[in-house]
């Protein structure tokens, strides 16, 4: 067995109210192409960030060749070998290929207190062979195609050989994501003959990538390392059951308490255009309905949930709610008609944390708290009061801003504010991504109780389990387009695979 | 571990303890005046105190305007500016409208604060590049209206400024003035809806939209209120000063920044209000005493209150909000 050229022991991290990592260890061996795979939310990606530094561990080491290390930051990192192609990549447009490739380390080129750019030239064409380009180093990035870019970052990373006399470890974070098939043949190709010279870390979504291109794959479950396989020994399905590993997936969504929706129309979207992001979508939402779109990133599923928050305008189509037309563009008219919307990015979007959780919850509807002009302080702390004891907001008090708050207590308040605001239609954009699992669960509770009083949902999750749980019907997208409407009932769910056909 | 992540790390673990950092300038104040007090036995007396709220009064209602600017997370550099060009309006207009030289100029001065935050909102111009365009407007403006020669109110007409500079009680009618006004614009901040949603903006722009919140009608509100206590503050002056000219207001631009920060309003929005703007006016009037009481001449003391300015920002600013510091 080839030595270990990074080994991961014990390590675990922790964010307030989830455990992100839990005492995982892993190894990466000299010459190797690793699979990491998991769900949103496993750990993959703090794993990633604490490699290369821009994440510290609370507890356990990382050794690099034996010896223990704890990088402080990227380019600490870099010194240990250790360097990741970020999933955006993180060229700068404005320079050209040879400044992006040695950015930060021009010292070797500079004469006389200016750049030698021949010289720079010249290695720069050195690393680019390393990943069979042949480019020319002027070249500004902006003008060369995605799949050039990534080759680009992955000549830059490979300096690292010529920096320290490490052996590289390179991280692929979804290197796939907006690559054509014939790109993602080419990268494997080029990472294949990069293994003679590094060992790479291959982070993934799809299943049969993993398989295509790792030599041993490790499955991430809820912060935990739950399996290590080598890729020649098991499958996608196998792969698949280990990354969701539920036994009790009914009573988990609460499938006992899913109703049947009524038969009047709340939110009636119609021929919904918007050109590049999705095409024709036709969807009707019924009161007390949950509508799931399932999707890969591009599908557009998230452009339509944006349109019918007031956040995207559309260039053509119609959304009605109650049958009254829904202008576009401003989230205070969807506001107004009744659509609340709760977004992926909670800290930003989704709640202002540094006010306390009184003033979130009245955000959208200040009226609410006012008397003859003036805000009622004390009435607002009681309608805080009041969704702090109705949601069990776990809160020091109600005048703790929502910055001390975890993830899972978060989202409850941004749910108060709209159940405050009486909504109809709540839009859940990925609802309970980086929440631990007791506070999911609350979340599903909290869907189905709206669901009984009528409130329609239009629901996109970050796994398939979450969207088929919840939904009455799944609608999955591709390219833009509905590709298939999938009743969910309960007790009669469709399984992932038989929307991923859809989907891909 | 460099210099720099080290001071960081300290200004970090300052903030940590966020009630003492709420407490600091309501302390320094406490300080600044207790080592007055001992230093001139004479300095904690009625009149002296009185001099001073009087001296602070204009300074006060500038601030408070600025105030509101600097919650939204935005910065208005103009309103000194903008202030200097009313007290000429104030003055010119005098001798003709009476008291209603008064209405007009402060119109004047909201009208130019909407059209600043106007050019911010609508234009999407950054406030910093919108008000210092205005700055350079209404300075140029001012010049050429008054010729560039300061205006003085004749004998007859001082009358009409009573209001301003007369006393009440004893006590200076620009001190109630300055009072009403840090009222109302407490009133305004704590128990309206402006004041809350102004305070949202500077704390998440992008929640708040999201939540409805009328993002450009609130900030363009902001500015204009901003302008009109500067026009109100500007009126104070020429009052004073019996005139108007464009150089009346020098130095303020600076002060009426200096007195937010020194209050505790971050200068990244969301946090503070015009109580520690009122607390900021004091630190700055005491500092004024003490620094003439030490001999610290005139022009030097601008340069102390720009490091002031700086050394406030960097003990109170939250790091961990902005990745990058442009």
């Amino acid at each position: 067995m080839p030595e270990a050229v990074l080994e991961v022991r014990n390590v675990s991290k922790s964010f307030p109210g989830v455990k992100a990592l839990d005492q995982v260890s892993f190894e990466v061996r000299k010459h190797e192409i690793v699979g990491l795979v998991g769900e949103n939310g496993a750990g993959k990606s703090t794993l990633l960030k604490i490699l290369i530094g821009a994440y510290q561990p609370d507890e356990g080491e990382l050794l690099v060749g034996g010896e223990s290390v704890r990088p402080r930051s990227v380019k600490e990192a870099s010194e240990f070998g250790l360097a990741m192609v970020f999933q955006e990549q993180s060229l700068l447009s404005n320079l050209t290929v040879r400044e992006n490739i040695f950015l930060g380390n021009e010292e070797p080129f500079i004469r006389y207190g200016v750049i030698d750019w021949k010289k720079m030239d010249q290695a720069a064409r050195v690393q680019l062979a390393k990943v069979e380009m042949d480019l020319d180093p002027s070249t500004y990035t902006d003008t060369l195609s995605f799949a050039s870019r990534q080759m680009v970052e992955l000549a830059r990373v490979m300096t690292l050989e010529d920096r320290t006399s490490r052996h590289p470890i390179i991280i692929l974070d979804e290197p796939t994501t907006v690559l054509e098939s014939g790109e993602i043949d080419l990268l494997f190709q080029r990472l294949k003959s990069l293994k003679e010279r590094a060992s790479i870390i291959f982070v993934s979504h799809h299943l049969d990538e993993i398989l295509a291109i790792t030599d041993r794959v490790y499955v991430f479950k809820d912060g935990k390392n739950v399996a290590e396989r080598p890729t020649n020994e098991t499958n996608v399905s196998e792969l698949h059951r280990l990354m969701v590993g539920r036994e009790l997936k009914g009573e988990y969504y609460r499938e006992g308490k899913q109703t049947t929706p009524r038969d009047d129309v709340v939110l009636s979207i119609e021929s919904l255009t918007k050109k590049g992001s999705y095409y024709d979508i036709d969807i009707d939402l019924h009161f007390g309905e949950i509508i799931g779109l399932a999707g890969v990133l591009g599908s557009g599923r998230e452009e339509v949930c944006r349109t019918v928050a007031g956040i995207v305008v559309p260039d053509k189509g119609i959304v009605r709610i109650d049958g009254q037309k829904l202008p576009f563009g401003r989230p205070a008219d969807a506001i107004k008609a009744g659509i609340g919307y709760v977004p992926q990015d909670r800290g930003n979007e989704g709640l202002i944390i540094f006010l306390s959780i009184g003033p979130n919850i009245t955000l959208p509807n200040l009226a609410k708290v006012i008397r003859s002009g003036f805000l009622d302080h004390k009435r607002e702390k009681n309608l805080a009061v009041e969704w702090i004891n109705r949601l069990a907001i776990k809160t020091p008090g109600p005048n703790a801003l929502c910055l001390n708050l975890s993830g899972g207590n978060q989202q409850k308040v941004v749910l108060a504010k709209w159940l405050a605001s009486k909504v109809k239609v709540l839009v859940l954009d990925h609802p309970t991504r980086g929440i631990d699992v007791g506070a999911k669960e609350d979340v599903y509770e909290l869907v189905r109780a709206l669901a009984q009083q009528g409130i329609a949902v239009l629901l996109m999750s970050d796994t398939l389990d979450e969207t088929i749980g919840l939904s009455n019907i799944v609608l999955t997208m591709k390219d833009g387009r509905v590709t298939q409407r999938i009743p969910a009932l309960a007790g009669s769910k469709p399984r992932p695979l038989d929307l991923i056909e859809h989907m891909m | 571990m460099s210099v720099q992540p080290r001071l960081a790390a300290r200004f970090k673990s300052l903030q940590g303890n966020s009630s003492l950092i709420g407490l600091m300038p309501i302390i320094t104040l406490a300080v600044l005046v207790l080592v007055m007090t001992i230093g001139t036995p004479r300095f904690f007396t009625l009149s002296n105190m009185t001099g001073m709220m009087e001296q602070g009064s204009t300074l006060l209602v500038m601030g408070l305007g600025e105030t509101f600017v600097i919650l939204l997370g935005s910065i208005d550099l103009s309103i000194a500016a903008l202030a200097a060009l009313v007290t000429i309006i104030a003055a010119m207009l005098l001798p003709t409208l009476g008291y209603g030289a008064f209405v007009v100029a402060a119109l004047c001065g909201a009208a130019a604060g909407a059209i600043t935050g106007l050019v911010h909102t609508k234009a999407r111009i950054p406030s910093f590049v919108a008000s210092l365009g205005a700055l350079g407007v209404w300075t140029g403006v001012a010049f050429t209206i008054s010729k560039a020669t300061p205006i003085t109110v004749s004998q007859v007409n001082t009358h009409y400024l009573t209001w301003v500079n007369g006393t009440t009680f004893g006590i200076p009618n620009v001190i109630f003035i300055a009072m009403a006004s840090l009222a109302a614009c407490y009133i305004l901040s704590e128990y309206t809806p402006f004041g809350r949603y102004v305070k949202a903006i500077g704390a998440g722009e992008k929640a708040a939209t999201i939540s409805g919140v009328g993002i450009e009608k609130y900030k363009t509100l902001a500015f204009t209120i901003c302008a009109a206590l500067a026009g109100l503050s500007g009126i104070l002056l020429s009052a004073r000063m019996s005139g108007g000219s464009a150089r009346m207001a020098d130095g303020f631009q600076m002060r009426a920044i200096a007195v937010v920060i020194l209050g505790g309003t971050a200068i990244s929005g969301g946090v503070g209000g015009p109580l520690r703007t009122f607390v900021g006016v004091l630190i700055v009037m005491v500092l004024d005493v003490g620094m003439n009481m030490v001999g610290v001449n005139a022009w030097f003391q601008q340069a102390i209150y720009g490091a002031i300015i700086i050394g406030a920002v960097a003990l109170t600013i939250d790091r961990s909000r902005m990745s990058i510091i442009k």
